[in-house]
């Protein structure tokens, strides 16, 4: 990634637009004073751009805790309802620049995406017995895909660029943004987390995540990210559903056609992002 | 180490013959560790009666830890007297506002601006110094260590556990013990209980086997039922938190303002039969506006 990219992102990024839907829906829990404190927590750790500031936020030398904190709800424990509440409301309304539209990366098919790879990972580790925090794998699901995002908003038209002669191609989107961009989503997503000092495996999980380096957690986001795009679960820019590489054969012992098999019937994963995103 | 309670009341100042025993001034702890140091825990309306005390001692210098920003731990601020005298040091800590970012210097920057005030905090005669702590950052000042540790509150409240010539003592600001958001039918419970497990552990680590806790038991057990999430603890949650942390002396503070001294009594009273004290457990009293510790 050349500098001038690195230093535009980096400057940009806290102005990035939270999803609409989500702020509104953080306003309207907030005004009211009995909401039930797990409702706000999903509407949070359901919104990539959201769940990523809070992250930063409590990571950040500011707060200096002594512990690295890795998902929402440990957020909640460390620092108290009222408090991320209050962060999450100062997050949904800071002035951000306007969300910028462009026809190749639908919000909602993106948000889909993330959603799915969310739950479908948190899914495969429960099933294979993979040990990690049920919600750190949420989290890594959810923004491993962070990186698009961003580039969307800040480099648009490359973005769009890259997405367009990945479909001509036929070729993983990640191969056409380093071409075109001089970086990719994964690249871009964990410098980011990295420079947010963001927990160490979740830094790593975004930034491997097309770099066939394997972790229990990374593993599991890899196989989720493949699934969610084989069940055509919202789309996330990419052609290509990638096959099982050896390290991950190995972890699992079987390819993707056993894999959903073995995970069963995955329509609930689908429904509940669905009716999340359309809430 | 010399403690001396000033104010022990919670959320408003209670004055009146309910009232007149245990005292009707919010929150304010005089701490004077072995090494002569003044230490000042909180600047509800009890700092004002704390800081006429301190004439004889002028020029000073006061350190004082603010445990959160709510009214009744800073009401009293203002009216420190010694702002106002110079050659006077006060140093003020506390926590930084994550949501506005501004440090521990805003509460006096708001509490003297000129609508709320007469005097602005740049015409304070005292050689003020602002630090705003993080979580597990010590503080020395002379002989004595003060460690901040973070609590549960509705704002980012620290409790501060202080040590000095080998005795110690903690104070928890206000605290209500992390309850679990999701209920056991939820998937999420297990892992959340897990997680406010390992932040009580964390709590307990650092309060572990202090001489004397202080400690925020604002209700019983029956009154918090309608009050969770207000942030206060019970006799009870602190009875349990002191015996785990293998406590010597709790003292129950943050008294709620209805509460007559009779009544404050009868609950008291409640809770100790409730929770029979076994060997090894810690001695139970309730704070008093002037009762002093020494040991």
């Amino acid at each position: 990634m050349d500098d001038e990219l690195q230093k535009k992102l980096m400057g940009m990024v806290d102005q990035m637009p939270p999803f609409p839907k989500s702020v509104h829906r953080i306003m309207t829990l907030s005004a009211d004073i009995n909401c039930a404190p797990k409702d706000l927590v999903q509407v949070i750790e359901h919104d990539p751009v959201i769940t990523m500031k809070l992250l930063k936020l409590v990571n950040s030398a500011f707060f200096s805790l002594a512990r690295s904190i890795s998902s929402v709800r440990h957020a909640l424990v460390y620092l108290g309802l009222n408090t991320v509440k209050n962060l999450a409301l100062s997050i949904a309304t800071v002035e951000s620049l306007p969300r910028k539209k462009t026809p190749v990366f639908n919000t909602k098919h993106f948000l889909m995406h993330s959603l799915t790879t969310a739950s479908v990972a948190q899914h495969v580790a429960k099933t294979f017995d993979i040990e990690s925090d049920a919600t750190d794998i949420f989290v890594a699901g959810l923004l491993h895909d962070f990186g698009k995002a961003v580039l969307a908003q800040f480099a648009t038209d490359m973005f769009a660029q890259s997405v367009q002669e990945a479909e001509q191609n036929q070729e993983p989107l990640h191969i056409a943004e380093l071409r075109v961009i001089g970086a990719n989503h994964a690249e871009v997503g964990g410098l980011l987390a990295e420079k947010w000092e963001l927990p160490t495996a979740l830094v790593a999980c975004i930034r491997e995540h097309h770099m066939g380096i394997s972790s229990p957690l990374g593993d599991c986001v890899f196989v989720a990210n493949q699934i969610s795009k084989h069940e055509n679960f919202g789309q996330s820019g990419s052609p290509v559903i990638e096959s099982f590489p050896g390290y991950i054969l190995e972890r699992f012992q079987m390819d993707m056609e056993g894999m959903l098999d073995a995970l069963g019937d995955l329509s609930s994963e689908s429904e509940k992002a669905h009716a999340f995103i359309h809430m | 180490m010399k403690v001396r309670f000033w104010g022990v009341r919670g959320s408003i100042p209670s004055p009146g013959k309910h009232t007149v025993r245990y005292g009707g001034n919010t929150t304010c702890i005089e701490v004077r560790p072995d090494d002569g140091s003044l230490i000042i825990l909180d600047a509800g309306t009890g700092i004002f009666p704390l800081s006429q005390s301190l004439f004889p001692e002028f020029p000073i210098t006061a350190h004082i830890f603010n445990t959160h920003t709510h009214w009744d731990h800073i009401q009293g601020l203002p009216f420190f007297i010694p702002f106002f005298v110079p050659d006077n040091r006060v140093n003020i800590y506390g926590v930084a506002d994550p949501i506005s970012q501004k440090g521990i210097r805003e509460i006096l920057d708001t509490q003297l601006q000129y609508r709320f005030f007469p005097i602005r905090e740049v015409e304070l005669k005292a050689d003020i110094a602002y630090q705003s702590l993080v979580e597990a950052e010590v503080v020395h000042i002379g002989e004595t260590k003060i460690t901040p540790v973070l609590m549960n509150h509705p704002v980012i409240n620290f409790g501060y556990r202080i040590d000095c010539n080998g005795k110690s003592m903690f104070f928890t600001g206000d605290h209500e013990p992390p309850s679990n958001i999701y209920t056991p039918d939820d998937e999420e419970y297990k892992e959340y209980q897990s997680l406010i497990e390992q932040k009580n552990k964390g709590m307990i680590d650092v309060i572990q086997g202090v001489d004397v806790m202080i400690a925020d038991a604002s209700y019983t057990p029956e009154e918090y039922e309608a009050k969770k999430g207000w942030g206060h603890g019970t006799y009870d949650s602190n009875i349990v938190m002191a015996r785990d942390a293998g406590v010597k002396k709790l003292y129950c503070t943050h008294h709620e303002p209805t509460r007559s001294d009779d009544d404050l009594e009868a609950v008291f009273e409640a809770a100790l039969e409730r929770n029979p004290r076994q060997e090894g457990d810690p001695e139970c009293f309730l704070a008093q506006e002037g009762l002093t510790i020494d040991w």
